[in-house]
């Protein structure tokens, strides 16, 4: 089901319709939930599985997520961000908890650390072009140990400490690196 | 875009967004996501800002035993939550206030205040009070009149939530009707009060008898106030 992919993020229309999967999502209607499932599911399963590093665990994270989804669908309208980065948003929470409960790291952030073989196919990637090139230019704007932090805590799920550690500077300096980044990063987004 | 929320709060929702918190301050984001309004728009638009990073994140198709799990889940906790749903339809319901003919609509298809689509100028305003925060949101689609209110509040015992629109600059307030503690819903209304919805006007949500105000004006306490403004 790779056509997924292009209806998940993207295109305006596709954004459109999500919210109003959503919307019936919050007064009960199971089968527009059944197809926001179905089209966001294996973008949200894949932020899971780059968190956890761990097919069932993964699957089980996932379910956890679209029943919070389901419970949570009015909370949605009352806020501002598009449903892709609302969902996203309750996925990372949810498999970040899960991370952090078994206190056992995933693999060394080398196996991460390559994000080219993980680019989307082509024709999504024209699609997400424009917002896709506004953070990784910021992102390529920050010092580059700096942009691996915020990278790696947000993607792959790291804490301050596990940052620290990981990349081998005290808890401080990570910190401050990073919330220097978020600065530098909403800035430059805002240009 | 200014923050009403001061530099450290600003960037407690950041790292909130981006996932560093851990423990009791993780706990007090959350709590804080789920109940402040201002708070949480400042994580969503954070999260808004971050999230077209997870689009290097390779998509997988989990299987299908993930659905199955879910509609299971679904299934057995329908019939236990009653859910605001619930309320939207309560027997409170069928007594709207008579004075003025407010027409309920429940929430269709397309409903939000769209992201995307042309919309006029959207005024919005949350309603808090000293119990409670955020007891209601609305947006008024100044283009199509239509206003939406999600609101959140505990139920009345032997009562009901009147709201009251009071113009800018006038001092008596008009009833726009009853409204459900929880949940979302359109309000269709007449143009005499969509006339008065404009940046400035106050709503107010006051607790009323069942079937609402029996003068015409608040007789039970305010529970929160807002005002509309443009953005």
């Amino acid at each position: 089901m790779g056509d997924q992919a292009h209806n998940a993020s993207g295109s305006v229309a596709a954004a459109a319709e999500l919210e109003d999967l959503i919307a019936r999502t919050a007064l009960r209607d199971k089968s527009a939930f059944a197809e926001l499932y179905h089209r966001t599911s294996s973008k949200l399963f894949g932020v899971c599985f780059r968190i956890l590093n761990d097919r069932s665990e993964a699957e089980d994270v996932l379910q956890e997520i679209y029943i919070k989804i389901w419970n949570k669908a009015d909370q949605f309208a009352t806020g501002r961000a598009s449903v892709i980065a609302w969902m996203a948003t309750i996925a990372r929470n949810q498999a970040i908890d899960r991370y952090r409960a078994r206190g056992k790291p995933t693999d060394d952030l080398d196996d991460h650390h390559d994000i080219k073989d993980e680019m989307p196919d082509p024709e999504q990637a024209v699609v997400q072009l424009h917002q896709k090139r506004e953070i990784e230019i910021c992102l390529d704007s920050l010092k580059q140990s700096h942009a691996i932090a915020v990278r790696q805590t947000y993607l792959s799920g790291w804490s301050y400490q596990e940052a620290a550690d990981k990349l081998d500077v005290p808890l401080n300096t990570v910190k401050t690196w990073i919330r220097r980044s978020l600065m530098q990063l909403r800035e430059c987004l805002e240009k | 875009m200014t923050s009403p929320l001061n530099e450290r709060d600003q960037m407690f929702a950041a790292e909130f967004a981006l996932g560093t918190l851990e423990n009791e301050l993780l706990d007090e984001a959350q709590k804080r996501y789920d109940q402040e309004l201002v708070f949480r728009h400042e994580v969503d638009q954070w999260s808004e800002r971050l999230a077209p990073m997870l689009d290097e994140v390779a998509e997988m198709q989990p299987s299908p035993k993930v659905w199955r799990g879910i509609e299971r889940a679904l299934n057995q906790n329908m019939h236990e939550k009653s859910g605001w749903i619930a309320n939207l339809f309560s027997s409170k319901f069928a007594l709207v206030s008579g004075a003025l003919a407010v027409l309920l609509l429940v929430v269709g298809i397309n409903y939000l205040p769209s992201f995307t689509s042309q919309s006029g100028p959207i005024l919005t305003a949350t309603l808090s009070g000293e119990q409670v925060q955020s007891a209601m949101i609305a947006n008024y689609d100044s283009k199509s009149g239509k206003l939406l209110i999600t609101t959140n509040m505990r139920v009345v015992e032997r009562g009901d939530y009147e709201l009251w629109i009071i113009a800018d600059g006038q001092a008596a307030p008009i009833s726009m009707g009853i409204i459900a503690p929880s949940g979302t819903a359109e309000l269709a209304l007449p143009t005499e009060i969509t006339d008065l919805l404009t940046q400035g006007a106050t709503l107010a949500v006051s607790e009323e008898p069942i079937g609402g105000s029996p003068t015409g004006l608040p007789t039970g306490p305010v529970i929160a106030v807002g005002t509309l403004t443009q953005g």
